[in-house]
């Protein structure tokens, strides 16, 4: 069952981050609908916010794997994920 | 007084106690190829044969030393040639820093001679990549390249660093020590800080009460140097242990509590028993396909414990119904006083029910030496009685290296070298050069500790098959040059045999393009002016391999096995564990 999501990264925006977060898209053929970019402050994180459909465990492994680059600070879903033990501790509570 | 920038680069690596670099120079890394010149040996250089060479030997001493292992390449094809090893070092978790030249920065992105966009092409294959266009921004990015290689979940780093940041002077010494402690300008990851043991006591809940437990030992036990605690883990609470490709000699083969190898060619009791675990223990391992085999029906009944340092990686393939994020070392540690003495006998037995099957059915015929030609499995058992379980052994990819982690018992951690997640033929013959220096490393670190003159490295072996050795073989001009006591062991069968035995059990017998016509690989060696020589009577094995195991130098030894053998047990792609096959 497909659902939309708005997805968050907060990240540095440095030169290889971007592709990066896309790759992580592609790879698993998820078609991004929308994206938005702000990048307001030197040396603060800039915020990308990434609209799609897809599956709630994809939309849950894409927020795993987006965690893993290095220069990601902040991930979160709209609407929030089902609780699972990813993200149990963590970014939604950060985010809130 | 200012350095250049490659001279920073050097001061860089040997502030993060760089020893030895795999390289390979070429145009555009030249000024760093001067450094290292001028350096007056304070780097050795190991002088590879192929930039994927590099690679590989930059991990077999990574995980033979449990340090990062460092390459050097020039920009375009020798960048390019770095990929397949950073593709295989992210997936098996390897600290890589390699380092490329790149054209000046004035020439980036006009199609310059031996261009190519080495941060572009390998953002799938690395944890972190960076380009220095300034000489001044060469030391910190260096710290910290080896900071996000070796935290959390380790992997590889590509530097790609631009001539004119190599010639450039910098405006300061560059000398000193870099701090990479995360800062506005150096953010570190989310994963890399994330800890959370919260779930500790809901685990050992679990496993106080589990009537069926099964500890599971992946690569995360030994990079996290973690053996000690998960032997105590599994002790105290009575789990039979099993380990996955990477995980294996992480505990002994002979442990009374060790129940074998997990995964397609796995053990037959530990991939059945699997779906009957009621609570499983995954230690620093991610549930790959070719160790849960049909995911949807894999472990369905077990409650699952995953303790991993990567929060990316839990929950992603197998719900846990406890996560624990956190080094294995340190997540064992803390678990460990939560646990009560437990004995599960009856459990245990069934695991040595099953293994009497499996040794009814494939080991005991295997090892009858009553078929004419040889078989891999008794060549590979005659080693690991010859070396006592105790040396590093590094396998290439496909039949030979199940046959390996399948017969060849263990007596020591860390001493299973191979490409485990993206299966690189052509892996041992280099990985097991870099092995062999890391060892030397450690034996002479040894010695110095115990003043003892005689002790020795460990014996490196190499075994590959007559496929992969021909993937790597300039290696073969590395090994003489740097005159290391590697052993290789080609298995030939003159096949791509795991190829051949798939197209014989699922594609009717319809042998494709799997027949290969090879050299002389003994004259090769000689060639290179390594010992060598080819074996093809059983009787003659055993006098082979101690001559082999004696020899001080580098050896090759052929043996030409049976070409139509297949590998047992086996579970088909697509089947569920339970539904693994013995024959």
């Amino acid at each position: 069952m497909l659902q939309h999501y708005t997805i968050h990264i907060h990240a540095y925006n440095e030169p290889a981050v971007l592709p990066r977060v896309l790759l992580i898209f592609s790879r698993r053929r998820l078609r991004i609908e929308a994206m938005q970019f702000f990048d307001l402050q030197a040396n603060k994180p800039a915020e990308l916010q990434i609209d799609l459909d897809c599956a709630p465990e994809h939309a849950r492994d894409v927020l795993a794997q987006l965690r893993a680059i290095v220069e990601v600070t902040q991930v979160w879903a709209e609407p929030a994920l089902q609780s699972n033990a990813v993200d149990r501790p963590g970014l939604q509570q950060q985010a809130a | 007084m200012p350095i250049t920038g490659a001279q920073a680069l050097i001061n860089a690596l040997l502030n993060e106690q760089t020893e030895v670099v795999f390289g390979y120079p070429g145009g555009a890394i030249m000024p760093v190829y001067d450094a290292i010149y001028q350096s007056n040996g304070a780097l050795r250089h190991v002088l590879v044969r192929h930039e994927q060479g590099a690679t590989h030997a930059a991990q077999g001493y990574a995980r033979t030393t449990g340090k990062v292992g460092v390459c050097l390449a020039t920009s375009g094809p020798g960048a390019t040639n770095f990929i397949t090893g950073l593709a295989d070092a992210l997936m098996d978790s390897t600290a890589l820093v390699c380092i490329t030249g790149q054209v000046a920065s004035s020439k980036l992105g006009s199609d310059a001679f031996q261009e190519a966009d080495v941060i572009g092409l390998s953002l799938q294959a690395t944890k972190w990549s960076c380009q220095i266009t300034d000489p001044d921004r060469v030391a910190a990015t260096i710290a910290r390249a080896f900071q996000v290689a070796r935290d959390g979940r380790p992997g590889p780093v590509l530097i790609d660093i631009t001539r004119d940041a190599q010639s450039g002077l910098t405006s300061e010494p560059n000398s000193t020590p870099v701090s990479c402690a995360p800062t506005s300008t150096a953010p570190w990851s989310y994963a890399a800080g994330h800890r959370d043991l919260s779930a500790l006591e809901d685990a050992a809940q679990l496993l106080n009460n589990a009537q069926r437990p099964l500890m599971m030992i992946g690569h995360g036990v030994t990079l996290s140097a973690a053996q000690d605690q998960a032997l105590a883990v599994g002790e105290r609470a009575g789990l039979p242990m099993a380990a996955t490709l990477l995980g294996l000699s992480a505990i002994s083969t002979e442990h009374a509590l060790y129940v074998g190898m997990l995964g397609m060619h796995g053990n037959y009791a530990p991939n059945i028993l699997t779906n009957e675990a009621d609570v499983i223990l995954a230690v620093g391992m991610r549930f790959d396909d070719r160790v849960t085999g049909r995911v949807e029906d894999y472990a369905r009944q077990a409650k699952i414990i995953h303790i991993d340092v990567d929060p990316a990686q839990v929950n992603r393939l197998v719900k846990a119904e406890c996560a624990l994020i956190a080094d294995a070392n340190e997540a064992l540690l803390e678990l460990l006083p939560l646990l009560e003495n437990r004995n599960h006998s009856a459990w245990l037995a069934r695991f040595r029910e099953l293994d009497s099957m499996e040794h009814n059915a494939v080991i005991g015929p295997e090892l009858a030496c009553n078929s004419i030609e040889m078989r891999m499995s008794e060549v590979v058992d005659q080693l690991s009685q010859m070396t006592a379980g105790n040396a590093i052994l590094v396998t290439d990819v496909g039949q030979h290296q199940m046959i390996a982690a399948r017969h060849y018992r263990f007596s020591r951690n860390a001493a299973h070298i191979t490409s485990g997640g993206l299966g690189t033929m052509g892996f041992a013959l280099p990985a097991a050069i870099g092995a062999a220096i890391g060892a030397a490393r450690g034996a002479a670190a040894s010695n110095a500790a115990s003043h003892d003159k005689h002790s020795t490295a460990q014996t490196v072996i190499a075994i590959a098959g007559d496929g992969g050795i021909q993937m790597t073989i300039q290696e073969l001009g590395t090994l003489m040059q740097e005159q290391l006591p590697v052993k290789i062991i080609v298995l030939n069968n003159q096949r791509l045999g795991m190829v051949r035995q798939w197209q014989e059990l699922f594609f009717e017998g319809r042998l494709s393009e799997v027949h290969l016509h090879n050299p002389d690989f003994a004259m090769i060696a000689q060639g290179y002016g390594i010992a060598a020589t080819s074996v093809s009577a059983r009787d003659a094995l055993n006098s082979a391999l101690r001559l082999m195991l004696d020899h001080p130098g580098p050896y090759l030894l052929e043996v030409k096995v049976g070409c139509e053998d297949n590998v047992f047990p086996m579970i088909p792609a697509g089947a569920s564990v339970s539904e693994m096959r013995l024959s």
